[in-house]
């Protein structure tokens, strides 16, 4: 090809980059939707294969096998809190009679099971890929969780998959209320492994190792569903106050280990 | 180089860049870009507008893999094979410690375009506690990995023209 050629060859293929990168969030949701569709049976056999290589590992060497019966109880046990999470929630508004919290306690949850069989290729977004879609009952928005603690949120849907964003992802927002439900404030993602609750009152009282939780409302900024009330999102780490500013906000920590998670539970509303 | 087998090895790293994290969790916040590492390895082999294309097709492959929207990656794998590409006749080649800061600039780079096509879109991130939590131990995971895939391939190489020299003797 000669040079001239070359260059026009060049500027076509950066405007068609450029083309691809102002196309709308729903069209390149749909065209990646069609193309991990395509991969994940390849990624389920390669998380089965792991799983297997681990669980002889685990068996041969330390006779570990009860992590999936555990696992089986943890969604018993969450179950059991997400109903009692619902019912103190109802307790604190009922005074106020708000609608949606009443949709959110007559309605119910279902707890569905999926083994996390792909991450993100690099480190700038936080999400990870589920074995579970559409065809299980995994709806776009719902609640993914590890025992009672806030994983993220399902932000694509395919057949037998979902993609999950994490609660790190510095594109999260989530929700949220101080343990005793009178500080209300954002979680954000600020960052790998950081999480922050911004939009704190000023005059709030907030202090380390308050347990932030998920309320029923849901951000306004983001026009994202609600999310289950009461799910765990961390424990205040760190508390920043501006003298002059009309908020403060806090670090927080999560008791998910991101890293080493194989299996979540996805909470659809029934 | 066929585009069929450049075409299969950068597929064969995304799915790795995919998968392996799952499996090994070592730190969040690192990941080993296999895919970068290919477009840099081809891109020392190739003329600037072949690795350029390259780049696109592995930085396209990385797109339909993440979270983000399609161009990110394909935009800035597509600039760092052109970097790659015009400067490889520079670079000695028979040099590991050449080839690792090849790899650890093209890393460096590489985050600077994607933070900056984010930061277009509104996303803001704080690029230092990033470039320290993030992008440093990734590139030097990247150059780790990037020389080991050097070597290999090179003794293939020296395996594959003794073949091709003692069936020409």
């Amino acid at each position: 090809m000669s040079g001239k050629r070359r260059r026009i060859a060049i500027v076509v293929t950066f405007v068609a980059i450029f083309v691809f990168l102002s196309l709308p969030w729903s069209v390149s949701r749909s065209v990646k939707g069609v193309v991990t569709g395509l991969f994940t049976p390849l990624f389920s056999v390669c998380r089965s294969v792991t799983d297997k290589l681990s669980e002889i590992w685990k068996v041969t060497f330390h006779g570990d096998n009860i992590v999936r019966e555990n696992l089986r109880k943890e969604r018993e046990l969450l179950e059991l809190r997400l109903k009692l999470a619902q019912e103190r929630e109802k307790i604190r508004e009922l005074s106020s009679l708000h609608s949606q919290l009443e949709e959110v306690a007559e309605g119910g949850f279902e707890v569905i099971l999926a083994r996390v069989i792909g991450r993100e290729p690099d480190s700038w977004y936080q999400t990870l890929l589920i074995d579970r879609g559409a065809k299980d009952g995994v709806k776009n928005g719902v609640a993914v969780v590890h025992g009672e603690n806030l994983v993220g949120r399902v932000i694509e849907v395919g057949g037998r998959w979902s993609r999950v964003r994490l609660i790190l992802d510095v594109g999260s927002a989530v929700s949220a209320v101080t343990g005793n439900g009178d500080v209300p404030g954002i979680v954000i993602g600020s960052g790998p492994g950081e999480l922050k609750m911004t939009l704190i009152r000023h005059n709030a009282r907030v202090k380390v190792n308050d347990v932030v939780v998920t309320t029923h409302l849901s951000p306004v900024l983001t026009q994202e569903a609600p999310l289950p009330p009461g799910l765990v999102i961390g424990k205040i780490v760190g508390v920043s106050q501006e003298e002059e500013g009309l908020y403060q906000s806090a670090l927080l920590e999560s008791k998910v280990d991101f890293r080493h998670l194989s299996e979540v539970l996805a909470v659809v509303p029934k | 180089m066929k585009v069929r087998n450049v075409a299969c090895v950068l597929l064969a790293s995304v799915i790795l860049q995919v998968i392996l994290p799952n499996v090994v969790g070592l730190y969040e916040a690192l990941r080993i870009q296999f895919a970068l590492i290919a477009v840099v390895h081809f891109s020392l082999h190739e003329d600037w507008f072949r690795s350029a294309m390259i780049g696109v097709a592995g930085g396209l492959m990385v797109d339909l893999f993440s979270g983000g929207r399609i161009g990110v990656y394909a935009l800035s794998y597509a600039i760092i094979g052109m970097v790659v590409g015009r400067a490889q006749e520079r670079v000695f080649k028979d040099n590991f410690l050449a080839i690792a800061a090849v790899i650890v600039g093209a890393s460096f780079l590489s985050s600077i375009l994607v933070f900056n096509v984010l930061a277009l879109y509104g996303i803001k991130m704080d690029y230092l506690g990033l470039f320290a939590k993030s992008v440093l131990p990734s590139a030097a995971a990247n150059a780790i990995v990037g020389c080991t895939v050097f070597s290999i391939s090179r003794r293939i190489q020296d395996a594959r023209s003794r073949i091709w020299r003692g069936s020409h003797w």
